[in-house]
């Protein structure tokens, strides 16, 4: 049966609800998560069987939300690799404000160190530039801790930060859970409620900041989700079970961050380069700043191995064989973070090379080139006393400790070797002359091997023609400012796509207040004229009762 | 597409965030008037200053070292100028000695002022520079290079010592590094100043400053007039060898000058170099931070237009 009041009725009932979507729309323009929400009304076509069919006026058929399931899938996606490279970003730039802070900077330690082997070479004998040396080699050791310390610290932060987002990450995944039970009431996705739907893509969306994943919905509207893609098999979500996620440090590299899920259950590890904050964190740690670390133990250990084997080819003040200036307490762990000063008296800087030649030659000198003092000390002292003479213009004889050998030929430019260090000549001697290899008995003024120790400075070989010790940080900060550029220009445009995919997300499911205006009217005027048709059919109705 | 309103929202706080971004780090290069604030600014420019930054303290270093060889070596100039005049000094007194109207006691008052010169001889070879270092010991610098008990007993005693019996220190001499390997040495030991010339009677074996005082000496005291003779000859060797030395010195002093000029230069184009990539270009920068409060200002300006308009205002 139709009749004009019950027409006007559904067309009030069905506008008040459009009107009510209208205003629940606007109320929500700023809700995160929410999607603008549309009622659908159809006609109430009425009876079939009667002659003339009218209408019945009209029904709501429902109200959905305006989602597209592509685009929000993409920016989740995008998202996530936002955040990736997000978090790569501001970690490069800490490390960079670390490194790159020229009050830290290692070149200037290692310059100050050089410096001061230089005044040293000047002067030898002075107590104070042998006190400067320890200083700065102090100095050296400081900065390397400090710069290492300070990676200590990036090193627990980023830890810190992974925990708590694998804590965030288990509380999400929990919560999804929950309403993926409460959606398991219904059959239909289309019968959900919308709230409860929105709270689902809510969360799947804030799970994808932490990491990337695939979720598969169920015609129910229950999803289930995967790290990555489905094809991983690593289930976050499966219907109403959410299995937790555990990082943990790696045994064998301190700076790898290993995630596992279903720690407790059946444990399955989750590899790296998932995308999101967590995938961010780690490509961090296993990349730019292992780098980075093992590019300041690299100079570390050089440092420490070059001065070292310097110090210990010279004889100290005293006369003692040179021990070792730097040291590390343990060689398993980063050297950089625990290198120090070993040597405490001035008196143990070795200034001076072991051998000293006694020239008796109007014409010609005996030079020293090479020794190794391995052999030269080999019980614990040098103790060398080799006497060349000459018994004809090209005709030697060498006398040590084992007496004197058979005439030796000498040919212009040969190499004389004696046990442990070699020496040639500069012009070619007489008959005559003679010349006395010997241990060096005055050590208090011999700045030699200081000026070996002070040479060490631009000497390119150190890093296989890499650079010097004053170069190599410039190459450091280069690596790094390089790292620091790419991953903000890789952030930029990660940014740019997840903005167009943010504003597809937006178009479909976003408020437009212009929009909700322009319906408010439309509606508001559409009630009223099925008021209007009630207000009709009440004088119709009046005219009937008057007629009589 | 439908244009929502977070989109407008968003992109708006968006776009100003940015302006205000790059706007603070123009003002942090104005402030600081730096170009360069961290190594991502430019990586490859902030490596080159790191090691020009280095190369120019290591030059700063060199220059410092010359200043110290220099030192030293006017030291020595200044104690074998000292030596020059006393031989003078010596050859004079000889000069005298010889006259053979002088008797005995006149000759051993002569004699007397030769024994100070014989003192202060002594004393300049023990002289230090401003680090304590022995100028004339080689190597040997935990004691001095003459003692003077044994330089005394070296005067008194008849027979004749050799001068390594009592030079404490060794041939060795010292060498500065001035440039990278480049080593200058700094004077000359002991054992090439004060003797390693020969005698007038041209003695196979080496003479001594000392050894040509002590038979001045002897000569004059012994009032014997043909020692006195040899030894002006004597005198007249030390002398030249003593001014060839002072030549020595000289030469070193002059490379250690034109080695000061180099670095000099050196270091002043490291200056310019340096402060061409570190130094912010005012006029450029302060354009560009104008341009980016216009750009800013644009864009809050557009906001405020954009954020008026709403349909809303139009329904009454």
């Amino acid at each position: 049966m139709s009749d004009l009041l019950s027409i006007g009725t559904s067309g009030v009932i069905a506008y008040k609800r459009s009107l009510a979507t209208v205003g629940n729309n606007i109320a929500n323009v700023d809700t995160e998560g929410y999607s603008r929400q549309i009622h659908s009304t159809e006609q109430d076509i009425g009876s079939t069987s009667a002659l003339i069919n009218l209408g019945n006026g009209v029904l709501s058929e429902s109200v959905r939300r305006a989602y597209d399931s592509f685009a929000t899938g993409s920016f989740r996606n995008n998202t996530s690799m936002l955040e990736q490279q997000d978090t790569l970003y501001t970690y490069a730039r800490k490390l960079e404000d670390i490194m790159g802070d020229s009050n830290l900077s290692l070149t200037s330690a290692l310059d100050k160190f050089f410096a001061s082997a230089q005044a040293l070479v000047a002067s030898p004998a002075s107590g104070s530039a042998r006190q400067g040396f320890l200083t700065e080699a102090k100095g050296v050791a400081e900065r390397f801790k400090s710069i290492s310390q300070q990676l200590d610290q990036l090193d627990v932060a980023s830890a810190e930060e992974m925990g708590s987002r694998v804590d965030s990450l288990n509380s999400l995944t929990k919560q999804l859970a929950i309403i993926n039970y409460s959606l398991m009431a219904k059959g239909d996705v289309n019968k959900q409620p919308n709230g409860l739907l929105d709270q689902r893509d809510q969360l799947l969306q804030e799970i994808s900041e932490l990491v990337k994943i695939e979720s598969v919905e169920r015609p129910n509207g229950v999803v289930d989700v995967y790290v990555g893609t489905k094809d991983t098999g690593l289930k976050l979500i499966a219907d109403v079970t959410s299995y937790a996620v555990k990082a943990s440090v790696s045994e064998v590299d301190a700076e790898k961050l290993i995630l596992t899920l279903d720690p407790y259950g059946e444990p399955k590890s989750i590899g790296n380069g998932y995308g999101g904050k967590v995938a961010g964190i780690q490509e961090f740690r296993g990349g730019t700043l292992t780098a980075m670390r093992n590019r300041l133990d690299g100079i570390a250990n050089a440092f420490m191995t070059q001065v070292n084997d310097v110090q210990m080819s010279g004889l100290d003040a005293i006369g003692n064989v040179g021990r070792e200036l730097f040291g590390v307490n343990d060689s398993t762990q980063r050297a950089a973070g625990q290198m120090q000063v070993l040597l405490t008296g001035v008196d143990d800087i070795a200034t001076a090379s072991p051998l000293i030649v006694d020239q008796n030659s109007e014409s010609s000198s005996l030079r020293l080139k090479s020794w190794d003092m391995t052999t030269l000390a080999s019980n614990g002292e040098v103790d060398v006393n080799v006497s060349i003479t000459f018994l004809a213009n090209s005709q030697y004889e060498i006398t040590d400790s084992n007496g004197t050998s058979d005439p030796i030929d000498y040919v212009p430019g040969q190499l004389i070797e004696g046990e442990g260090w070699t020496a040639s000549f500069v012009n070619t001697p007489n008959v005559g002359d003679s010349f006395v290899v010997r241990t060096n008995n005055a050590t208090s003024g011999d700045n030699r091997n200081m000026m070996a120790m002070a040479a060490l400075q631009t000497d390119r070989s150190v890093f296989d023609g890499l650079g010097s010790f004053s170069e190599i940080y410039a190459d450091v900060l280069n690596e790094l400012g390089s790292t620091v550029v790419q991953s903000s220009i890789s952030r930029d445009a990660q940014q740019v796509l997840a903005d167009e995919a943010r504003n597809a997300k937006d178009s479909a499911s976003g408020v437009s207040l212009d929009e909700e205006a322009a319906n408010l009217l439309r509606f508001q005027q559409a009630y009223q004229a099925n008021a209007q048709i009630i207000q009709t059919a009440n004088k119709l109705f009046d005219a009937i009762l008057n007629a009589g | 597409m439908r244009v929502t309103n977070s989109m407008i929202f968003d992109r708006v706080i968006t776009q100003l965030n940015n302006q205000q971004a790059r706007l603070a780090a123009t003002q942090e290069k104005i402030s600081s008037g730096q170009n360069l604030l961290k190594p991502s600014d430019a990586p490859d420019q902030v490596a080159a200053l790191d090691r020009l930054e280095s190369r120019l303290r290591l030059t700063e270093r060199y220059l410092s070292n010359i200043d110290s060889v220099k030192d030293k070596l006017n030291q020595q100039e200044l104690a074998v100028n000292t030596m020059n005049d006393d031989l003078s000094r010596v050859k004079e007194l000889l000069i005298q000695g010889a006259n053979g109207t002088l008797d005995a006691s006149a000759r051993g008052a002569l004699a007397i002022e030769l024994k100070e010169i014989y003192n202060s001889m002594i004393s300049l070879g023990n002289r230090k520079d401003v680090d304590g270092t022995y100028l004339f010991a080689g190597y040997v610098q935990d004691k001095a290079p003459f003692d003077f008990d044994e330089m005394k007993s070296f005067l008194s005693n008849d027979a004749d010592v050799a001068f390594t019996d009592v030079y404490q220190g060794n041939d060795e001499i010292q060498s500065v590094t001035v440039d990278d390997g480049y080593h200058l040495e700094v004077g000359v030991p002991g054992s090439q100043l004060f003797a390693g010339f020969n005698n007038s009677k041209q003695d196979p074996e080496p003479t001594s400053i000392f050894a040509v005082i002590k038979l001045a000496i002897n000569g004059l005291e012994e009032n014997d007039v043909e020692k006195i003779a040899q030894s002006i000859d004597d005198v007249e060797n030390a002398l030249k060898h003593v001014n060839n030395q002072l030549a020595m010195i000289g030469s070193k002093s002059n490379t250690a000058e034109t080695q000061l000029q180099i670095h000099q230069s050196r270091l002043d184009s490291y200056e310019v170099a340096v402060s061409r990539i570190e130094d912010l270009d005012y006029a450029s920068a302060v354009t560009e931070l104008k341009n980016q409060s216009l750009a800013l200002q644009a864009g809050q300006a557009s906001f405020a237009q954009i954020s008026n308009l709403s349909l809303f205002n139009y329904i009454r």
